[in-house]
């Protein structure tokens, strides 16, 4: 029974990873400009991701090691360099983005200047890491992310047309505007192979001390997590593209974006949007915050746990306290959180190969895995993702320049 | 040679825990005494960015030692672990003095004192 409700735990905290302000706002871009014809994108990186959490998740079992001690370890500190510094611009910008996420939700709710609400969300974020443990921090998050499911039983309401869906997972070159059509490809892309979410997952794994036994549920957590956090991207893409694309609503802003909720749910849409969006990006931001803490820590072999007090981890707690204003501080900065959202995921598929192909390398290393190295299917799907990963990271800028 | 011991894959960039399974910090430099006629001898590990960041470019390692001299509380030397306290290698490395004897650790409690206590709930004791 505790196993059972682990695995559920474990599900919906996936869930809660796979989707936050990325995954909403590249999914409701690509509904409402192109219809449903981007669902193959969504279900190529579902399949990726979800065999890189696996993989992750079993170097955390194995080793006890998370991703960024290993790559540390095992590709030198002058690979760990370049991974330190894209990761910390990244991460930075995402932990905007989430954190202008719920400054917009609660905006949305009010209709007081999103401005306002960055200082007080940072605060907040920052509180509950201070004060929680990681189960209280990623179970609390998570369980209220499941809130989200609200874009499924909109899609069920508005009646999704199957035939059109199924024809979407199938590869297609776009009808108009190719620039855009693959620039949101590669944002799609981005918010699934976000970095920090691989290394928060091994992070976690650690924190709750996953062993060798933990293996199979690691598993089940990785298909079944991933998969049902793809449903809802799903239910985004066809919400948006049934109740926005329709009507030449571009998405240009979250409060486009929450018109969706409003056909199956009428008034109660726009709160409803901007609940789902305010936990779904909550729960992202306090992952992000702490991948920075953990990216420091573990680079650089200093105690860390989000389950000690901050006097035990001083050099941990120092780098989230200062990761949450800077971010709260670019939000302001920079602007429309819709564009620094799109911008760092395209930034997101940039770094991703720096992350994935040392995976391919621990995933066979004897020392870290003993007999649990991949076998030759796993290393040919990996090797495919590095590819991918890499022809992504290579497209990611032009096409930000062409289509963003 | 069954009993050699990689200096690269076992030893560098390897995570230091004491007897006690606390983080010490990575290994970020090993340090070699050249002897005559003979093949130089490991004297100890080093524990500081000066050194991880001289790895990447020489001029990112001076800027580090200028900021640890110019900043860290009681500064000298980067702390250096003598290799007479090295007990294995492989994915970490295990020494057999405690952390409080490696001086690797002054920012944390320089942190800790200075930072962390004078925030509410950072104080010593109890549980999270």
């Amino acid at each position: 029974m505790k196993n059972l409700t682990n695995v559920a735990l474990g599900i919906v905290t996936s869930i809660g990873g796979f989707l936050d302000v990325g995954a909403i706002a590249t999914a409701a871009l690509a509904g409402a400009a192109f219809g449903l014809q981007m669902l193959w994108v969504l279900a190529l990186g579902t399949i990726c991701v979800m065999f890189l959490t696996e993989m992750a998740g079993r170097l955390a079992c194995v080793s006890h090691h998370s991703l960024v001690d290993a790559v540390r370890e095992r590709c030198g500190f002058r690979y760990f360099s370049f991974l330190l510094v894209g990761e910390l611009l990244v991460d930075l910008l995402v932990l905007a983005a989430e954190i202008g996420g719920v400054a917009v939700a609660l905006h949305l709710v009010t209709g007081i200047d999103y401005r306002w609400f960055v200082p007080i969300v940072a605060f907040a974020l920052w509180l509950l890491i201070w004060l929680g443990t990681f189960s209280i921090v990623q179970n609390g998050a998570s369980l209220l992310g499941l809130i989200t499911l609200a874009f499924v039983v909109g899609m069920w309401w508005v009646g999704p047309p199957w035939h059109e869906a199924m024809r979407g997972l199938l590869p297609s070159a776009p009808s108009h505007d190719a620039a855009r059509y693959w620039f949101t490809a590669v944002g799609i892309i981005g918010a699934l192979f976000e970095p920090f979410m691989l290394n928060f997952y091994t992070s976690g794994a650690i924190e709750e001390k996953w062993s060798l036994k933990d293996i199979p549920m690691n598993r089940v957590t990785a298909v079944l997590g991933m998969g049902f956090g793809a449903v809802i991207a799903f239910s985004i893409v066809i919400l948006s593209a049934l109740t926005l694309g329709p009507h030449g609503i571009q998405v240009d802003s979250y409060e486009q974006a929450a018109f969706m909720l409003v056909q199956p749910f009428g008034s109660w849409g726009i709160p409803l949007f901007a609940a789902c969006l305010g936990t779904a990006c909550f729960g992202a931001s306090l992952q992000v915050a702490l991948n920075l803490a953990y990216l420091f820590s573990q680079g650089f072999g200093w105690n860390w746990s989000e389950n000690l007090k901050p006097h035990e981890d001083a050099r941990f707690a120092i780098t989230y306290t200062l990761a949450i204003p800077l971010g709260a501080v670019l939000v302001v900065m920079l602007g429309d959180p819709l564009q620094i959202t799109t911008f760092s995921m395209a930034l997101n598929a940039l770094l991703a190969p720096v992350i994935v192909f040392p995976l391919l390398i621990l995933m066979n290393d004897r020392h870290y895995m003993r007999e649990y190295r991949n076998h030759v299917v796993g290393n040919v799907f990996v090797s495919a993702i590095v590819v991918i990963a890499f022809l992504i990271a290579a497209v990611a800028i032009p096409l930000e320049v062409l289509g963003g | 040679m069954d009993d050699s011991l990689p200096l690269v894959r076992d030893v560098l960039d390897k995570q230091v825990l004491d007897p006690d399974g606390c983080k010490v910090g990575k290994v970020d430099g090993i340090v070699l005494q050249p002897r005559a006629n003979r093949p130089p001898r490991v004297i100890a590990m080093e524990i500081s960015q000066s050194a991880a960041w001289r790895r990447v470019y020489r001029r990112l390692g001076d800027l580090a030692d200028w900021l640890r001299a110019r900043f860290e509380p009681g500064a000298n030397r980067p702390p250096r672990i003598l290799f007479d306290h090295f007990v294995r290698g492989g994915i970490d490395v295990h020494i057999d003095m405690p952390w409080t004897r490696t001086r690797a650790l002054v920012w944390e409690d320089w942190l800790e004192d200075r930072v962390i206590a004078r925030i509410p709930g950072g104080r010593r004791g109890g549980k999270k």
